[in-house]
């Protein structure tokens, strides 16, 4: 059995193609290296052996390749994320803090469903301080001095 | 086929699994929990994701927007034993995933429950008129209740609504029956009042009357005694006129029993002219 380079540009086509249908994002890669085995196979007559091994590489190369570019992805939008964008929002502080106690934060627009929240800190913050969220905690918002 | 062809074959297969198994593309909106071997990991944000194959496995799949929770109706009794039937739908994010795996079972259904309780205790301390009119109040109340829980499951609690809140089928029954004996008490009272009133006024124009008779009857003596005084006056000491008056009105009053059908005998006194001066005789004596 002998690889024709048709075979593999063709081959590769297809596994782009399947790309669409998987919802997995790795067959490209598969089908680009099939479709660079085919270019290598059209001017080098190579052993199936070697075209394979070459596939291979190719494949996995571009698979590292992508995911090192890839690795410095931002988020567009965190809506719809667990944390949400609602850590870093500022709010006013409207009712004081003692330390590791509970005051009440206002918001200029609501966050989270609410434009007033329960708020916790770990150091004592007098009302009418402005406060950065740092975190949720189911009905609370932990905040620190802004 | 060569050896060297099937370890490159079996080779592919293992890189393409391996790969396929390692790259994972997480949605927008959801957030994957990530174990390796058995113990949590991880926690995979939307996009593109990798993970060792063979050591980590995806054991939950989150969806981290806002969760629609319906909380079905239920029956409440409140403090003045009447029964209510209410329902909630309550929006609820998912804010720390790996709380709402490992925190507790399901934590749909266990915020699900907490509301319903958490709502029967509530209404069970109001009125039935204070409940039904007092949503916002309820509201308030059932959010502050059920965020000690929330945090324990990493769930905030955006914002709990009340559909319905309404009698049961006899309560509704009975509140009618309560509104219809009421107007009639309304309408007894209003008709007994207008008899009172009719009576009242009834007796007020007896005595006005009674009164006006009586003014009138005083009225009547006093003109006659005026009439006899003013006779009396213009009679004087003279004897005559007087006794030509009396007999002519006793004339008058024989002819009139004379016409009279039930008496025929008719006694007269044989003096005349003596009788009637002895009435006068009395008369001019007091005069």
């Amino acid at each position: 059995m002998s690889m024709e380079w048709w075979h593999w540009a063709v081959g590769g086509i297809a596994l782009i193609l399947l790309e669409l249908v998987i919802p997995a994002f790795f067959v490209v890669w598969f089908g680009l290296g099939a479709l660079l085995v085919a270019l290598v196979a059209l001017v080098a007559d190579l052993s199936l052996t070697a075209q394979l091994v070459l596939w291979l590489l190719a494949s996995v190369a571009m698979t590292v390749l992508w995911f090192k570019v890839f690795e410095h992805r931002r988020h567009k939008t965190l809506s719809g994320t667990a944390e949400g964008d609602v850590i870093g929002e500022v709010g006013l502080l409207v009712g004081a803090i003692e330390a590791y106690g509970r005051g009440k934060v206002r918001f200029q627009r609501p966050v989270l469903g609410a434009d007033e929240w329960i708020c916790l800190a770990e150091t004592a913050i007098p009302a009418g301080e402005r406060v950065r969220v740092v975190g949720i905690e189911g009905s609370f918002l932990r905040v620190t001095r802004a | 086929m060569s050896a060297g062809l099937i370890f490159v074959i079996a080779l592919l297969v293992f890189v393409a699994v391996t790969i396929a198994k390692g790259v994972r593309v997480v949605a927008q909106g959801e957030e994957w929990i990530v174990e390796r071997l058995g113990k949590y990991h991880g926690t995979l944000k939307p996009g593109l994701n990798i993970l060792i194959p063979y050591l980590d496995a995806v054991a939950y799949k989150l969806v981290t927007k806002d969760i629609i929770l319906d909380v079905q109706e239920q029956e409440v009794i409140t403090r003045d034993n009447a029964v209510i039937l209410t329902n909630a739908i309550a929006f609820v994010k998912v804010t720390d995933p790996v709380k709402a795996v490992y925190g507790v079972t399901d934590f749909s259904e266990a915020i699900r429950n907490l509301i319903m309780t958490t709502l029967r205790s509530i209404v069970g301390e109001m009125e039935l008129d204070e409940a039904l009119s007092s949503r916002d109040k309820i509201k308030a109340r059932l959010r502050e209740s059920i965020a000690d829980e929330a945090v324990d499951w990493g769930l905030t609690v955006k914002s709990v609504e009340i559909q319905d809140i309404k009698p049961s089928q006899s309560m509704q029954r009975a509140m009618e029956m309560q509104a219809a004996a009421e107007r009639e008490r309304k309408a007894a009272v209003t008709k007994a009042e207008g008899e009172k009133q009719a009576a009242i006024l009834e007796a007020e124009a007896r005595l006005e009357s009674a009164k006006r008779d009586a003014n009138a009857q005083v009225m009547l003596a006093e003109a006659s005694a005026e009439a006899i005084r003013r006779v009396s006056v213009a009679v004087g000491n003279e004897t005559t006129p007087m006794l030509y008056l009396l007999g002519e009105k006793y004339i008058a009053s024989l002819e009139k029993l004379g016409q009279g059908g039930s008496s025929k005998v008719v006694v007269m006194p044989a003096d005349l002219q003596e009788t009637l001066r002895g009435l006068v005789g009395k008369l001019g004596g007091r005069g």
